[in-house]
């Protein structure tokens, strides 16, 4: 075996010895519990495919149409602000 | 974890069962959060990058294939993260700061590990790890550190296994480089245990 193919092996054997790590405990059981909370709404909307269908609903198109008409509605508004302070 | 048990494993998490979700968590976090710390360079990141590793199984629980291999998948989805916030890195302008102040303080090379690590060793690896550029370091961290197959790697990592090997390979060469370098060259590193420099041997790599 050439020399250097015994090193990276070497170099191999020993990074596969490093230890694992792990997080603190409070921050473990903190990811743990959001987790769990995560895994019953799933849980939750794949027992009944209507809530999923309405959370979709909600998500993609409801909530944006609504972030969008408000943002349409205030720019409008500022505009038409402007326009009567600049007329005057 | 043998494929039954791990189809079980899946077939519990499907239906939502947080016992499931216990065990997987349990059996995986360390080696994602050491992953991930490995590949960040920063605890509190890597500490972000995992809960939204384990909150993306859950989301996906319900959805996830009968053959789901769990460790391809967590791994893939913590990887895929990383480079998100990569991205999200060069285009944040306080976050460029932040790079460039780290740079400047000569901090950005030491590994979240090297204060714990327990030997001579073991830092001059965490070292030498954060010294690879990220794609040959997330290629090392999945084959030599994880013990992944590298067909598995590759598709983890999105590439070809030539791709792999290559990466792989240049890796490993630069790690030698380095514990060279730091006299830890051909001889001492056998085992993961530093042994006593054997007669006529030269620490280059």
């Amino acid at each position: 075996m050439p020399p250097e193919q015994l090193e990276t092996d070497r170099v191999d054997r020993a990074l596969g010895e490093l230890p694992a790590r792990d997080v603190d405990p409070w921050r473990r059981e903190q990811i743990r519990r959001k987790a769990h909370a995560e895994l019953r709404r799933q849980a939750e909307l794949a027992r009944r495919p209507w809530l999923a269908r309405v959370a979709v609903a909600y998500d993609r198109v409801l909530e944006p149409a609504f972030v969008a008409g408000v943002s349409f509605a205030y720019l409008a508004w500022a505009f038409q602000r402007v326009s009567e302070i600049l007329a005057r | 974890m043998s494929p039954d048990t791990e189809q079980a494993l899946v077939a519990r998490l499907q239906r939502g069962e947080t016992t499931a979700f216990d065990e997987v968590y349990d059996r995986y976090r360390p080696r994602l959060f050491a992953f991930l710390a490995r590949l960040t360079q920063h605890r509190e990141i890597a500490e972000d990058l995992l809960q939204e590793t384990w909150l993306r199984l859950a989301q996906h629980a319900p959805r996830l294939a009968a053959n789901t291999c769990l460790a391809a998948w967590l791994f893939t989805v913590a990887r895929n993260l990383h480079r998100s916030h990569v991205r999200w890195l060069v285009v944040d302008l306080d976050q460029r700061r932040w790079l460039r102040r780290t740079a400047r303080e000569g901090i950005e090379n030491t590994s979240p590990f090297d204060l714990t690590a327990a030997g001579e060793l073991e830092r001059a690896l965490e070292h030498a790890l954060a010294l690879l550029p990220i794609k040959h370091r997330e290629a090392v961290l999945l084959v030599a550190v994880e013990r992944m197959e590298p067909s598995e790697a590759a598709r983890v990592l999105g590439i070809s296994p030539e791709a792999l090997r290559q990466r792989l390979s240049r890796g490993r060469v630069r790690i030698a480089d380095e514990l060279g370098r730091r006299g830890l060259g051909r001889g001492r590193v056998v085992g993961g245990a530093e042994r006593p420099k054997e007669k006529g041997s030269t620490d280059a790599a």
